[in-house]
């Protein structure tokens, strides 16, 4: 051959692995406590709140055309006495999610560590089959103080934020979260408070923003309270 | 210049120069020198062929003015043609006056590019006795080469249009070429800088925001529409609308059964065979070669603006930001633009046509590659680093990297030619601008070769 190089037959290179596939992972990290009951939002309990939101997220993931290819979602849920996958890193379409009920204690250090490790392990996939990937998204959303040794687990995530390896955006609900604690997951961005549906709506608009478009940072100057 | 040529010289004149009203009458005064018979004129080989003329009087130059400078200096029994294969050949040229072959050289061109190629090969030789000219206002000038912040941009300290008003619910517009345009609610697009909607009429209307409506933006459009830009694949502003009497955007044509280059690479080039790849990779590079030959920059060229028709015809949109006469582009994108911009510099500094290169040179990359040039599997894309180049030059490392059958795009990188091997490498590691009719030329070449061994493989 010409450039010296042996093809045999060169119609199609694609061999399923490093094809130039681009994913944006999303991990939603919720708060599903006894707390969670609550109606401090509105007319709806938080939980129910949350679930509607979440729902609407999922939606608008499925629909939006670039979203659709883009976006790998995982949620967590931390709520009695240990964390649970409620969805592994999966393509949109494979999502399929059971709204949450609210029970016992905020076992947070435990799932943002289940977190993290799910990340790390849908990294080495990614890394084996050559798919590249955006920042990862981490969302953690809270109504109250963990309840179990949440330290290394901060730690950890704070260490991956410094080193630009995850975006982290971390949520209080209500007013019975402790937003310093938030705050050690997230040495980059400070919590953010909701106090309200609207407050709610407006987070996951913006989130849904950024898994159509990974450069859009509407969600990065919102959490600063900057101008969008 | 005519009373600086002394002994024997050769002037290299680019199409260009030969395209210029003020040729023929520098020709004339020249055929008049006592040591005209020292003078010996080169051009690129290309111009000999008989369409040439009527090729450039299709794209919108005076093609009968090159046949017309041509004609003159075949007259004088001295042009000779040279192939210099990318146009810029300018090594070759030095060799022969290092040789003895003359005392001087001229350089004639109008193209910043081909006198920047001209620079970087004089400049390694040292050598004062050949210089680069142009017509300016139909006189022969020295070319100067420019200051990197020379061009200021047009720039307006403070707003002068005060009338931006919010187009948000208007249910018609008015456009002086289309007349009313019905703009169709159900079928809304969110730009970067406004709204898209189709209308009842076919056409698209851009609504933009009102904080876009700026005295800068309406000058710009208006500027737009002056110009002669006439090619299918540039999905250029065709007049500005108005509501309540005032601009609040642009129409264009609506481009359909297409799909953005960002959902292609994204999804891995699915369904593009290595053919398709090079074509509309040549495709792209020749819409480029296009607006660059007309003084457009780009400035915000990523592969959201880049619509494909399967399989490979390629169209860009957007263009109501553009660079155009002295209006700027004020946005760009960071993974598609090495500099990183200020604001200020955005709105107050003019762009030259290079600086849409490292974006060319990227999406061309990943078009052919399917990855991007700095690939780093153990970071997110935000993170790669723009100074590392992923792939190896040397053979022996392409044969090995070629050896992981998982990796597609070692095998793409391994497929180019040695050249345009060698050309991404040099740009991505040292800055070395290949540019796009070099470029041009060297995928059209490797896609014969393809062509060829496909048909001799066939023939076994």
């Amino acid at each position: 051959m010409e450039n010296g190089f042996d093809f045999g037959s060169f119609g199609n290179f694609q061999s399923g692995a490093n094809d130039g596939t681009v994913k944006l992972p999303v991990c939603l990290v919720l708060d599903n406590s006894g707390s969670m009951q609550d109606r401090t939002l509105g007319r709806m309990t938080k939980i129910d709140e949350l679930n509607r939101i979440v729902i609407e997220f999922i939606n608008y993931v499925r629909n939006d055309p670039k979203a659709r290819i883009l976006c790998d979602l995982c949620i967590v849920s931390f709520g009695g006495e240990r964390p649970e996958i409620v969805q592994g890193y999966s393509p949109i379409d494979r999502v399929n999610y059971v709204p949450l009920r609210a029970q016992g204690r905020t076992p947070m250090g435990a799932g943002v560590q289940l977190a993290i490790d799910l990340l790390i392990k849908r990294r080495t996939w990614y890394r084996n089959e050559g798919v590249q990937h955006y920042k990862p998204i981490l969302l953690l959303i809270s109504d109250g103080v963990p309840t179990d040794k949440y330290e290394a687990a901060a730690f950890q995530l704070s260490g991956m934020v410094i080193s630009k390896d995850i975006k982290v955006f971390p949520v209080g609900i209500g007013h019975d979260f402790d937003a310093e604690i938030l705050a050690d997951f997230s040495p980059q961005v400070k919590p953010k408070q909701l106090t309200d549906v609207q407050g709610f709506e407006k987070l996951f608009t913006l989130l849904s923003r950024s898994t159509s478009n990974p450069h859009d940072d509407s969600i990065d100057k919102w959490f600063n309270n900057e101008t969008l | 210049m005519v009373e600086e040529i002394h002994g024997k010289t050769m002037i290299f004149i680019e199409e260009s120069a030969l395209l210029e009203k003020g040729f023929i009458p520098f020709a004339e005064e020249l055929f008049n020198l006592p040591n005209f018979g020292e003078v010996n004129f080169f051009a690129d080989g290309s111009l000999k062929e008989p369409q040439r003329g009527a090729a450039i009087g299709n794209a919108g130059a005076n093609g009968w003015l090159l046949d017309g400078s041509l004609d003159v200096l075949n007259g004088t029994g001295r042009l000779f043609f040279v192939d210099t294969k990318s146009y810029f050949d300018f090594d070759g040229l030095f060799d022969e006056l290092e040789a003895g072959k003359f005392d001087s050289c001229r350089v004639m061109t109008q193209k910043e590019n081909v006198f920047e190629a001209f620079e970087g090969a004089r400049g390694k030789r040292k050598r004062k006795d050949v210089k680069a000219v142009r017509f300016v206002v139909g006189k022969l000038e020295e070319w100067q080469a420019q200051k990197k912040d020379a061009r200021a941009a047009f720039f307006v300290e403070k707003e002068k249009n005060t009338n931006a008003i919010d187009a948000e619910g208007a249910e018609y517009v008015f456009s002086p070429k289309y007349r009313y345009l019905k703009l169709l609610r159900d079928n809304v697009r969110e730009g970067g800088e406004g709204k898209i909607y189709k209308t009842y009429q076919g056409m698209l209307c851009k609504v933009l925001h009102p904080k876009h409506i700026t005295y800068i933006n309406i000058k710009k459009l208006q500027a737009m529409l002056k110009m002669d830009v006439f090619n299918a694949h540039v999905n250029w502003p065709q007049d500005i609308i108005y509501y309540d009497n005032n601009p609040v955007g642009y129409v264009m044509d609506e481009i359909t059964g297409v799909e953005d280059l960002d959902n292609i690479r994204i999804t891995g080039f699915k369904g593009f065979s290595e053919t398709d790849r090079y074509d509309a990779a040549l495709n792209f590079l020749e819409v480029l070669y296009y607006l660059h030959e007309k003084g457009i920059v780009v400035g915000d060229l990523k592969p959201d603006n880049i619509l494909i028709r399967r399989p490979s015809e390629v169209f860009l949109i957007d263009c109501g930001s553009y660079q155009v006469a002295d209006y700027p582009c004020i946005v760009f994108h960071p993974q598609y633009t090495k500099k990183k911009y200020t604001e200020q510099e955005l709105r107050t500094v003019l762009r030259s046509p290079k600086d849409d290169y490292y974006a060319i040179n990227k999406i061309v990359f990943e078009i052919l590659v399917g990855q991007t040039p700095h690939y780093n599997p153990n970071k997110p894309i935000e993170e790669q680093d723009p100074n590392e180049f992923a792939y190896p030059i040397e053979d022996t490392r392409i044969r090995n990297a070629q050896n992981d059958k998982k990796r597609a795009d070692f095998q793409r990188w391994a497929f180019m030619s040695g050249k345009m091997r060698e050309m991404f490498f040099y740009y991505f590691t040292q800055n070395k601008v290949s540019y796009l009719p070099e470029w041009i030329t060297e995928i059209k070449n490797r896609m014969a070769e393809i062509e060829n061994e496909t048909a001799s493989a066939a023939a076994k």
